[in-house]
C-alpha cells in the first residue's frame, strides 16, 4: 500500500494449497499491494465488512507489514462472493481451503 | 502562497462539495475515457495493467478455478467498473455529488490508478526520480501523483460519512 513515510513490503503471493476435505473451511486473504493507499484499504474494510474501524486498521496494518492479512472466512460460496467484492474495490484478494 | 482547501468535502449525510477546476475535471474525463477503451478492448486481460483489474481468486496453479470465478464474476467486476465511469462522465460538471455518486468516483479514480501504476511499476518508495528520465513516464507519474492526491481527498470525504453514521 502507498504512504510516503513507509518501507517497501513485497508483494505477496498465494501459498499452493492442497486439495484437502470439502467441508473445510474457506479463508479471504488481502495481500499487499503498492498502489491502493493505507486509508482506502482501511475504509473498504469497515465498508464491506463492517469491522470497527480499529479492526479495519489493524487488518490493514497486518496486509502492509506482513504482506497479507486473512479478512474473512466461511463457505466456498462466501469466500466467493467476498473476494468478488474486494475485486470490486480493486483489493488484491485471494481464497484457499483453510488448514 | 495561500493554502488550497480539500478538493471534496462532505457538506451533509450523503451530501458531497466538488470543487475541481476545469483543467481538473478534463484530467478526469480524458483518464476515464481511457479507461473505458481498455475496458471495452476486445481482450482486456490480455494487457498486464488491465489485468490487475480483474485478478484471480485462487492460487494460480488452480487453472480450472480461476477460470470458472472469471466466468461467475468477470462480467459482473466489467459492468461495475463501467457504470461507475457512466455515473463520472455524468456528473463531471457538478459541484454537488450524492455518496453514490462519490462512491463511483471512489471506484473510477482507483481503477485508473491501479492500471496506471502497474503500467508505471510503482513501488511504495517510487519518488519523481525514478521516472524523470523518459518524459512520458514523468508526466504519468505526475499525473498519478494528482489522482492519489484526489483520492485521498475523496476516502476522507467518504470516511466521514462512514464515521457520522457509525456510532461505534
Amino acid at each position: 500500500m502507498t504512504n510516503a513515510s513507509t518501507a517497501p513490503v513485497e508483494i505477496g503471493r498465494p501459498e499452493t494449497v492442497e486439495d484437502v476435505e470439502a467441508d473445510v473451511p474457506w479463508i479471504v486473504i488481502v495481500w499487499n499491494d503498492p498502489i491502493n493507499l493505507m486509508t482506502y484499504v482501511t475504509w473498504v474494510f469497515q465498508k464491506l465488512f463492517g469491522f470497527p474501524r480499529a479492526k479495519a486498521e489493524k487488518l490493514m496494518w497486518d496486509v502492509h507489514t506482513k504482506g497479507k492479512a486473512v479478512v474473512a472466512n466461511g463457505t466456498r460460496d462466501e469466500a466467493e462472493r467476498d473476494v468478488s467484492r474486494l475485486h470490486a474495490y480493486g483489493l488484491w484478494a485471494t481464497m484457499q481451503k483453510d488448514r | 502562497m495561500r493554502l488550497r482547501k480539500g478538493p471534496v468535502r462532505r457538506v451533509g449525510p450523503g451530501r458531497f462539495e466538488l470543487r475541481l477546476s476545469e483543467q481538473e475535471r478534463d484530467a478526469v474525463r480524458t483518464f476515464g475515457g481511457q479507461l473505458r477503451v481498455l475496458l471495452t478492448s476486445e481482450d482486456p486481460s490480455s494487457d498486464a495493467a488491465v489485468a490487475r483489474l480483474f485478478p484471480p481468486a485462487l492460487p494460480e496453479d488452480d487453472v480450472l478455478g480461476n477460470l470458472e470465478y472469471e466466468q461467475h464474476h468477470g462480467d459482473e467486476l466489467l459492468a461495475g467498473r463501467l457504470a461507475a465511469l457512466d455515473t463520472v462522465e455524468r456528473t463531471l460538471g457538478l459541484d454537488r455529488l450524492s455518496e453514490d455518486e462519490l462512491l463511483a468516483w471512489l471506484g473510477s479514480l482507483n481503477s485508473i490508478r491501479l492500471v496506471i501504476g502497474t503500467r508505471l511499476g510503482v513501488t511504495e518508495e517510487s519518488t519523481e526520480g525514478d521516472f524523470a528520465g523518459d518524459e512520458r513516464n514523468a508526466e504519468m507519474f505526475e499525473l498519478y501523483g494528482y489522482l492519489t492526491w484526489l483520492q485521498g481527498w475523496v476516502i476522507e470525504a467518504l470516511d466521514e460519512e462512514l464515521r457520522e453514521g457509525d456510532p461505534t
